[in-house]
């Protein structure tokens, strides 16, 4: 995995702040291969919280992100509580580093 | 201060611009309440066509003026105050310091909002539900902040800048 063990511990940490202690966090994508370089941080989020809580909780995640780690390019997906996961969030979850 | 015609020409034209897509977006607003938005849930996808162009039309209009603000107005007014902007992180720090944005966290979170909005990712229909209504809830703060570089503008640099 492709972060630092602090840049580890503050996403998944205000990931739970934000999104509810039972929150599961995983990297996904580019950071997770250790020859790969650069890339942006992929995050795969499942919360417990339903669709408009989740989204309110995103937009503080990602601000709170913002000012913690600066201008990196991170992408984060959050599956609610209230759908299945897509295809693509499956994969994420299977090919994931949890956090 | 002596302020760069050059530079205020291009503060001048970002905020018209901005200031064209603030319009819109009010007008959206104002068409809008009370009909399509907000949105009920489940009512997304029985919507016709041109209800979608129309929560369309408001959609891009809030993500142009989130876009025109960050990307091109903090930065031009910076350029014309002689600084040299630097980081997204750099220049938002300074507009909290100014008073144009009440905080580097309440921006963020708009911004972040704004990629909800403009990505292809919703997986459904509550998400792009729940994204157009918080957008809706956000909108007020979004002009506010048009309106606060309007009145820094006057205030701090003799600058004037139509009103909305």
């Amino acid at each position: 995995m492709r972060l630092t063990s602090s840049e580890a511990q503050t996403i998944a940490g205000l990931a739970r702040e934000r999104f509810g202690s039972q929150t599961r966090v995983f990297l996904f994508g580019s950071r997770t291969d250790d020859a790969a370089r650069g890339g942006d941080i992929d995050l795969y989020i499942e919360t417990t919280l339903d669709t408009p809580a989740a989204l309110r909780a995103r937009m503080s995640f990602a601000a709170a992100l913002f000012r913690a780690l600066g201008d990196q390019k991170i992408d984060i997906v959050v599956k609610p509580a209230d759908r299945p996961p897509t295809a693509f969030e499956s994969l994420a979850r299977a090919g994931g580093i949890a956090l | 201060m002596s302020l760069d015609p050059g530079r205020v020409a291009v503060l001048r034209a970002a905020y018209d611009e901005a200031l064209r897509t603030a319009r819109n977006l009010r007008s959206s607003v104002r068409r809008l309440s009370g009909t399509l938005l907000p949105v009920a849930s489940g009512s997304l996808e029985r919507l016709g066509e041109d209800d979608r162009d129309r929560l369309d039309a408001f959609r891009v209009r809030f993500i142009e003026l989130q876009d025109l603000l960050g990307a091109k107005i903090f930065r031009a007014l910076l350029i014309v105050e002689q600084e040299k902007p630097g980081s997204q992180l750099d220049v938002l720090n300074r507009m909290e310091k100014r008073g144009v944005i009440t905080s580097v966290q309440a921006w963020s979170a708009l911004r972040d909002l704004r990629n909800s909005l403009s990505h292809d990712y919703p997986a459904s229909d509550a998400e792009r539900g729940a994204a157009l209504n918080e957008a809706l809830v956000q909108t007020s703060a979004l002009l506010g902040v048009l309106d606060t570089v309007r009145g820094y503008c006057a205030a701090n640099l003799g600058l004037d800048l139509p009103e909305p």
